[in-house]
């Protein structure tokens, strides 16, 4: 058992060179870092959202230097179909025609991340294969059945464009463990510096400051189960969780009230049972990212948004303006759901 | 097509079904009409159309005219009408009343041999003078023998009916007495365009469709044909000649009677707030009773203590103590966030650590693994004097 705490230990430190190392790089972005790596740990995906040039391609890119492990992109576009994510042909030089695996294919069960770039460019077939792929960690193609047991997907997506995109289907955001919002720092001292330092301008050298593969990627899966295991969480708090969920489903019941808003018709499905596990399963990550052996309420909140409001639904009216309301409406649930 | 006469349908029931039947089904182009003063008989001879004056408000009665009533008149109740000289002799017959001009609307009906139109008549107004923006108003009148009814389909809907005119409404009244259906459909027309100079404009002709036993038959009420003028033109605005145009309308001054409202509501509003704040930091002082969120903790607190139930749940002591937080707070207050709490609240803030100390403690207890929840009377009493402490915070001013 001891043995076991000192692995954790260890792996925390792992985690925090990690956390640390990141926030070097992108600056000002300490609380998105901190969730990524939550997700890291928690094996879930991660879909990034936010303004054109806040960083969210390179804070992934980082965090994927960091963790190790076959890379593979691709750039969500309009005409990208599910095979391309499976093979490519081409003709040799001397005429033949050849198949090659594509990007998801290409390293076969050593793909660790997978990066899918503007991800809501890409078309709902494309979609549903990652669907599979996130879910299930493997895919069929050329008659087998390719895995992919360390698969994290990293898939990002600006909310300024709506032309040319297709919104992700429900299904397909709740197999995303998180959805991270990256918001420009506001401090002026960091902008300052984002804008005069040179170090800032070249992002591929930017990156590869970035201390590579700090975590052996292939040992992540063993590591988040003993995590999981190693955290406890109390009665009080699992009612606490429990209340918090219900009041995604019935927020008039709780008194949550927003303005501009009737809370008896905004939510059309609250968190799923899996949202819930998930919510559980991320604080118990950050409850051992900060040293703790139970789960706390400070867990939950810094969890609960990220992990819990991208699987809220929206009546229709109320959905187009998502992203107002969302952020609002989990703090409110917080605020007006009391423990114990 | 021959032209159909009310005038000469009168002369002989023959001759005018014989009209009638020639005319069946069509439209009449060209119509020609009798002229007669308010009141006057019935003139027989035919008028065409471009004799005819423009004039106000016409009235046109045509009867059933197979039959012997049928009767065809012109009538104006314009006030102030007068003899217009342009009017041509076209007969001995056409007589100018004596404070009416008859004018030239002419309505042409084409029914059917058993001729099922009672009466039709068509209100006009004057028809010169008219300005972009204007409007115009037409009432049809129409009754129908036993048998035959109007179809409404037929009735036109509002919209743009020329580069002049646009019709903005339709309104439809009809009822229906001894069988006898009678319509009333007024036409509201809008001038939508500004002419150069004086011009010539009319309605398009309206074309009813009514349904017989037999079968359908339309009667057409004819267009009218009005005048536009312009405004101003160029020429006869020369600088220092007219008068410039008016300068735009200034707001009107805002009524002070909502003010007023306002203002006594804001007031009240005021004077309410403040009696609100001074009971509330005030009542203390003056040995009045308050109902704090900490007092109220401190009497359930006591009562607990006092209680015959030992020993007492030190779980329950300290949801006391997070109920009376969070009221205070008027949100859920978490250890993690304590910090927010003394900034809104600074009263407290001579208590952080003692209260500090109680969260971490609570957390300990209901997030922990396996901590006592029955705690000694040490503890229970350190809590219940803390909520005293915080009892009197709550007091201060």
């Amino acid at each position: 058992m001891i043995e076991a705490g000192t692995e954790i230990d260890s792996w925390r430190d792992r985690a925090l060179r990690l956390d640390a190392s990141a926030n070097r790089i992108m600056i000002g972005q300490e609380r998105a870092v901190r969730l990524l790596l939550l997700a890291t740990f928690a094996r879930g995906h991660v879909l990034l959202e936010g303004d054109v040039g806040v960083g969210k391609t390179t804070l992934l890119q980082t965090l994927a230097r960091g963790i190790g492990g076959a890379f593979e992109r691709i750039e969500g576009t309009v005409d990208l179909m599910p095979s391309d994510l499976l093979y490519y042909t081409y003709v040799t030089r001397d005429g033949q025609p050849r198949v090659e695996a594509g990007p998801l294919l290409r390293h076969g069960p050593d793909l660790s991340i997978f990066f899918f770039n503007e991800i809501n460019r890409a078309r709902p077939q494309v979609h549903s294969l990652m669907l599979r792929a996130m879910a299930e960690r493997h895919v069929n193609a050329f008659n087998t059945e390719h895995q992919f047991p360390h698969l994290q997907v990293f898939a990002d997506r600006n909310r300024v464009e709506r032309e040319e995109t297709f919104e992700i289907p429900a299904a397909v955001r709740d197999r995303f463990f998180m959805e991270i919002t990256i918001e420009m720092p506001d401090d002026p001292g960091l902008l300052r510096e984002l804008m005069v330092d040179t170090r800032y301008h070249d992002v591929a050298a930017l990156i590869n400051e970035m201390e590579p593969a700090t975590v052996p990627f292939h040992e992540l899966n063993d590591a988040a189960a003993r995590i999981q295991a190693s955290v406890g969480t109390s009665e009080t708090l699992l009612r606490y969780a429990l209340d918090l969920c219900a009041a995604t489903r019935n927020p008039a019941a709780f008194g949550i009230e927003l303005e501009g808003v009737t809370a008896a018709e905004l939510v059309q499905a609250g968190a799923s049972p899996r949202g819930m596990s998930m919510l559980l399963r991320a604080a118990r990550v950050a409850a051992w990212l900060a040293g703790r052996s139970e789960v706390v309420p400070e867990d939950i909140h810094t969890v609960f948004e990220p992990t819990i409001a991208h699987r809220i639904f929206f009546n229709p009216i109320y959905e187009m303006r998502r992203s107002e309301i969302a952020g609002p409406f989990t703090s409110a649930i917080l605020e007006a759901v009391a423990s114990p | 097509m021959r032209a159909v006469t009310a005038g000469a349908a009168t002369s002989s029931r023959v001759e005018a079904r014989q009209g009638l039947d020639a005319a069946r089904g069509g439209v009449i182009g060209e119509s020609s009409g009798s002229l007669g003063g308010a009141g006057s008989p019935i003139s027989r001879a035919p008028i065409r159309s471009e004799w005819l004056p423009r004039h106000a408000r016409t009235e046109f009665v045509s009867g059933r005219i197979a039959s012997s009533k049928t009767s065809c008149s012109w009538r104006t109740d314009l006030p102030g009408a007068r003899p217009v000289s342009s009017v041509p002799t076209v007969s001995g017959h056409v007589r100018l009343g004596l404070a009416a001009v008859l004018t030239g609307f002419l309505l042409t009906l084409s029914p059917p041999a058993d001729a099922a139109v009672e009466h039709l008549s068509v209100k006009t107004p004057r028809s010169f003078g008219y300005v972009i923006g204007d409007t115009i108003e037409h009432e049809v009148s129409l009754a129908l023998d036993p048998g035959f009814e109007l179809d409404l389909q037929s009735i036109p809907e509002p919209g743009r009916m020329s580069r002049w005119l646009s019709l903005n409404d339709v309104t439809h009244e009809g009822r229906n007495r001894d069988g006898t259906s009678r319509h009333t459909i007024r036409l509201r027309f809008q001038v939508v365009n500004a002419a150069q100079s004086v011009i010539g404009a009319g309605t398009p002709p309206l074309s009813l469709r009514i349904v017989g036993p037999e079968d359908d038959f339309p009667v057409v009420v004819p267009g009218w044909a009005f005048s536009i003028s312009p405004m101003l033109t160029p020429e006869n605005r020369p600088p220092g000649r007219l008068p410039d145009l008016r300068p735009a309308l200034l707001p009107e001054p805002a009524s002070t009677t909502k003010r007023t409202a306002r203002v006594t509501a804001l007031g009240v509003l005021l004077l309410g707030l403040v009696a609100l704040i001074a009971r509330r930091h005030l009542a203390g002082r003056f040995g009045m009773r308050t109902h704090g969120h900490f007092e109220r903790a401190y009497r359930r607190i006591q009562r607990r203590m006092r209680g015959p139930e030992a020993p007492v749940a030190y779980a329950d002591v300290l949801v006391e103590m997070h109920t009376a937080f969070n009221a205070t707070a008027g949100r859920a207050v978490f250890a993690h966030d304590l910090d927010r709490f003394f900034v809104e609240h600074p009263r407290f803030n001579p208590l952080r650590a003692p209260i500090s100390a109680l969260f971490a403690e609570s957390g300990a207890v209901f997030y922990g693994n396996g901590t006592d929840a029955t705690a000694d009377s040490r503890n229970l009493d350190s809590v219940r004097d803390l909520c005293r402490a915080c009892r009197d915070a709550e007091r201060i001013p």
